[in-house]
């Protein structure tokens, strides 16, 4: 009343009045549900757009990054913004920050949309898929608190295994604020030091119109952007979200993320038991090699020897039979040494002279010739039992 | 809880066994080395036994504070 009272008398410029009507719209946050009939996007970012139901319609606009999924004519949608005049052109317009597909058609259709674009991108894309490691020692968790995706989920990851470290960032996942919650954690964990061996995705079963958040290009996005590799389990086994699409695997339920994400301790356990047993009979096999090296190489060794000896044996056998020919021969080598002796021993000067012949020298020289002598000379004869010297009378020379 | 980094690594000590495994099948291996790989084998096994015996997992909440949408992107 007052404001009447205020501006009945008032004359406004253009700009004023505008002004003065967007100061009393542009509070008024309100949701408008209606048929997309015109569609257009201007300048790359700018979204002009008409909603219409069976009467009237309203001028909407919005920018590109708002709108986080394909739109075209004849959806049907829920705005969320404000009422304003442009006042540039002066048109009346609903200034959109936000906007949700509403009825399972619409949803349905942009889902297809935005699935081919991010298909004939890639981002689907089998070849581009990691690997998960097989003993993460630290999970990224993004889901609601309290849901039951989340006790599910870390209720079967404790049972398959323990002494894991889980970093949990609770968001939304329903309503507005999911997409930005959602991408938000990704890009925590992007940055974050102590980054996740796997980051795992997850919201319990809802409808169509719940989960399409995670048919979101942003959603999409961050998840085949993750630095880490992504688990997604998204709703019921039958609904396939897009993010599940650009995961790196996707995971039917929540229990079925966490059957994924970490091994079975009972497995590991069989395993390692598996290991044990083997190694056992690889050195159990290894020792009998050995033994029965062992036992061929005593025999191969107790025949050597024995060869050897036989060897020894026959050459000690001919010695033994060669020994009486051989003393019989030294025998008679024996006694012809000992008459070799005997005439040796007769021929000895001593034993000539005892047979009674004499030994003549001439000034110590024995003399064996005629001609080494005179008459007068003085001889010296030697006997087998003493000497004499003679002098020479008389020389013949016969 | 030990702290993470006194934590036995599954994956590596799972390599090692696994290594000892194919070392053991080695002819070029004597059976001195091959003793005392087997008893490496058994204590890594013991180990890992005891790694797999832990029940609890520890759970960090990270709450990461989100801007309105509506006042963030108002003009």
């Amino acid at each position: 009343m007052d404001v009447r009272n205020l501006i009945e008398n008032k004359v406004f410029s253009v700009s004023e009045f505008n002004n003065f009507v967007n100061d009393i719209l542009t509070p008024l946050v309100v949701t408008i549900e209606g048929e997309i009939s015109e569609w257009k996007v201007s300048r790359g970012n700018l979204v002009w757009f008409t909603l219409k139901d069976e009467k009237q319609s309203l001028k909407g606009f919005s920018l590109t990054y708002r709108i986080r999924m394909p739109v075209e004519v004849g959806m049907r949608v829920k705005v969320h913004g404000r009422p304003k005049i442009f006042g540039k052109s002066g048109s009346f317009v609903f200034d959109t920050e936000y906007l949700e597909l509403s009825g399972e058609g619409s949803i349905q259709k942009s889902f297809l949309l935005l699935k081919a674009r991010l298909e004939k991108e890639g981002l689907f894309a089998i070849e581009r898929k990691r690997v998960l490691p097989r003993f993460p020692k630290t999970i990224g968790l993004i889901t609601s608190e309290g849901a039951a995706a989340y006790t599910d989920f870390l209720k079967h990851l404790s049972a398959r295994l323990g002494g894991l470290e889980i970093i949990f960032i609770p968001v939304a996942v329903q309503g507005k604020t999911t997409v930005r919650e959602v991408v938000a954690a990704f890009d925590y964990f992007n940055r974050s030091k102590n980054r996740p061996d796997v980051v795992v995705l997850t919201r319990g079963g809802g409808s169509l119109e719940d989960l399409q958040y995670f048919n979101s290009e942003e959603i999409v996005r961050a998840v085949f952007g993750s630095a880490s590799p992504v688990i997604c389990a998204i709703g019921h086994e039958r609904d396939v979200t897009l993010c599940e699409l650009s995961a790196d695997v996707r995971a039917a339920t929540p229990t079925a993320a966490a059957q994924l994400a970490v091994a079975d301790r009972q497995e590991l356990l069989s395993e390692l038991s598996n290991i044990n047993t083997t190694c056992k009979l690889k050195l159990t096999k290894r020792l009998q090699t050995l033994k029965h090296q062992l036992n061929f190489s005593t025999q191969e060794l107790l025949a050597q020897i024995s060869e050897k000896t036989r060897g020894l044996r026959m050459v000690f056998e001919k010695i033994q039979a060669a020994f009486p020919q051989l003393v019989s021969h030294l025998e008679l080598l024996q006694q012809r040494a000992k008459g070799l002796k005997i005439f040796l021993i007769s021929l000895a000067p001593q034993n000539v002279l005892a047979r009674g012949y004499s030994i003549v020298k001439k000034s110590g020289k024995i003399l064996k010739d005629t001609q080494d002598i005179k008459i007068g000379d003085k001889l010296d004869i030697q006997f087998a039992r003493g000497a004499l010297t003679a002098g020479v009378e008389k020389i013949t020379n016969d | 809880m030990p702290k993470k980094e006194d934590k036995l690594d599954l994956g590596k000590t799972f390599e090692q066994l696994e290594k000892i495994t194919t070392e053991l099948s080695s002819q070029d291996l004597d059976l001195e080395a091959a003793i005392e790989k087997f008893e490496r084998g058994l204590k890594l096994s013991e180990q890992l036994k005891t790694r797999l015996s832990e029940i609890e997992n520890r759970i960090e909440t990270i709450k990461l504070k989100f801007k309105d949408t509506l006042s963030e992107d108002s003009d």
